[in-house]
């Protein structure tokens, strides 16, 4: 086989080594394909974890190893879901699918293909790849650990040696079973990803909402994303795997099973998954999981649905930031100014910016379209309404004050990330939209 | 009070979708160019010359041997393209040791340190060393040491 398609095919090792928890009957509620997706999302972040894991205890990356690693993990995850085995209850028996599921199912696997042939002909490589997420993969395979002495180096300091590890330590997995880092195959993840959503989402909402707005909300979610990913040109970074972690974390919080420990367990998953593939998971987590724990807290037991929610992510960022800081790589995250030095002045060009890069990109309608599916939604606002809307309102801030307190013009610097950090919104606004479904219908 | 009904959300939502997938069917390459696979995976990307610098750097990775120093050059000499290729070089040539002809678009004079030269643009003159390929794009020297 060809390095790029061992390399491609060396990602169906995630969902395998997740399998154990996820066949537990605490996930039986999810369809077959929902499990696959939601196993792959879940197998990546534990992956991940003991890559990073194996690099502060100074062991040596071996596949093999890792692999039964994390099996053995996910065995003993499923291990604290035993006593739920009585409280799942499988989903009734499905009818067949009616026009708007049959089109949603339709319009979702174009998008998959849309975005496998922008980025198979490269139309949708992006410049951060060949950047930094596949030269710091290559370097890490080729020292089989996350190479300190390469993030030292004061001559690549560009490449963002405090970024979290997740996408570099799997792109180093599948570089190390492929024997090199094949930068073409790499921009494949894009419809990878978008293939693991659409997968997962619907069987995920299908607990939140009726099947026929399940499947026409993963439906816009997915053109939303593979618009946006193409014309953004994300192909090969990191940012569609954020969307997948993100997306089902807030998905499966917005939900009944988020009651269960089978459920917060997997969303913690999900959302250390966030956590460690990009800054912006930071402020996924710290606005989705304390709203979560106040506004449902009738539903849930606190203690344990914040140690379910909190700890896996702690563990993962933990470990991060404790190899940066041993190694004396990084303290933290980079910083972009100083915290507080904000020039409110700045504030019209900003937005005027924004504003310009989010028309920029289809006329704005992969996020107008979201807000006009949120404004006819039928019921009325219920409590998970707000989790999506935090999320979205933390990533929104985040971003304008960024912009605030950076160089001294920010308009070159908004108009190539603005559409990148905003593309997050966007699920969650189709999120919030399912929140937003009568009492009946649900 | 009646409760308003899902049909124009889920209108909307796969009408939504039908357009979005439209705007990226649209924005594709022309349908006979884009059966060709791309020689490169940067050949319809947004850095310019990208491109052109992956097959020199892939050409150089086949004559210049690992754990070789090497340091990229443009011809004419300029420290913010010499920046570029110095990233690109990294991720392009494994195992070598890169050295930095500009960093953030400021001449390091680290090259004079390098085992091998990727000249990006024409032949140098006076030549800096034995000629090891020469392509389109560019030339790859062994550097003549004193």
């Amino acid at each position: 086989m060809r390095p790029g398609s061992v390399w491609i095919s060396a990602f169906a090792c995630l969902p395998l080594s997740a399998w154990p928890l996820l066949a537990h009957p605490g996930y039986a509620r999810y369809s077959l394909p929902a499990r696959i997706g939601l196993a792959f999302a879940a197998g990546s972040v534990i992956l991940s974890g003991w890559m990073t894991a194996f690099a502060v205890l100074g062991l040596r990356w071996q596949p093999a190893i890792l692999l039964a690693v994390s099996g053995s993990t996910a065995f003993l995850l499923r291990l604290c879901l035993s006593r739920e085995r009585a409280a799942a209850k499988p989903l009734p028996e499905r009818t067949g699918a009616d026009l708007i599921e049959r089109s949603a199912v339709l319009l979702s696997a174009l998008s998959i293909l849309a975005a496998l042939a922008a980025a198979a002909s490269s139309a949708a490589t992006s410049p951060d790849l060949i950047g930094f997420w596949g030269a710091k993969a290559q370097a890490f395979a080729a020292a089989r650990t996350i190479d300190a002495s390469f993030l030292r180096e004061p001559a690549l300091v560009y490449m963002h040696p405090s970024y979290p590890p997740l996408v570099t330590n799997l792109y180093a997995f599948a570089t190390q079973l492929a024997g090199r880092f094949p930068w073409g195959a790499a921009t494949l993840t894009f419809p990878l990803q978008l293939a693991v959503l659409a997968l997962a989402l619907p069987g995920v909402l299908g607990l939140v909402a009726p099947r026929r707005v399940a499947s026409a909300s993963s439906a816009l979610i997915l053109a939303s994303l593979g618009c946006l990913g193409q014309a953004l040109v994300v192909a090969g970074n990191a940012d569609p795997w954020l969307w997948t972690f993100q997306v089902l974390a807030i998905a499966i919080l917005i939900g009944p099973a988020a009651r269960s420990r089978a459920g917060q367990l997997l969303a913690g998953l999900l959302l250390a998954g966030a956590l460690t593939a990009k800054v912006e998971g930071l402020l996924v987590v710290l606005a989705a999981v304390p709203l979560f724990l106040l506004l449902r807290r009738k539903e849930i037991r606190i203690v344990s649905a914040a140690a379910f929610l909190s700890v896996p992510g702690a563990l993962s960022l933990g470990a991060w930031f404790w190899f940066e800081a041993s190694r004396r790589v990084f303290y933290g995250y980079e910083q972009y100014g100083h915290l507080l030095e904000v020039h409110w002045d700045r504030l019209p060009l900003v937005l005027s910016g924004i504003s310009r890069a989010l028309w920029s990109v289809g006329w704005a309608l992969p996020f107008l379209l979201p807000i006009a599916a949120l404004l006819l939604a039928p019921g009325k606002p219920g409590r998970s309404l707000g989790i999506p809307l935090a999320v979205s309102l933390a990533l929104g801030a985040f971003s304008v004050f960024n912009y605030l307190h950076g160089p001294a013009d920010p308009t070159e610097w908004i108009v190539w990330s603005t559409g990148r950090i905003f593309t997050p919104i966007v699920p969650m606004l189709v999120l919030a939209g399912v929140c937003l479904q009568p009492p009946g219908n649900r | 009070m009646k409760a308003r009904t899902e049909i124009p959300q889920l209108l909307l939502l796969i009408a939504g979708a039908a357009t979005l997938v439209a705007l990226s069917i649209s924005n594709l390459p022309p349908f006979p160019e884009a059966l060709h696979a791309p020689s490169t995976p940067f050949d319809r990307g947004v850095i310019p010359g990208a491109a052109d610098r992956y097959r020199l750097f892939s050409a150089a990775a086949a004559v210049i041997p690992i754990g070789a120093s090497v340091a990229p050059l443009s011809q004419p000499r300029d420290p913010v393209r010499e920046t570029t290729l110095h990233r690109e070089a990294v991720a392009l040539l494994p195992g070598r040791r890169v050295l930095p002809a500009a960093l953030w678009d400021l001449p390091t004079g680290q090259e004079t340190g390098a085992d091998f030269l990727i000249v990006a643009g024409p032949l140098p003159s006076p030549p800096p060393g034995t000629l090891l390929a020469e392509l389109p794009q560019g030339s790859i020297w062994r550097r003549a040491r004193p």
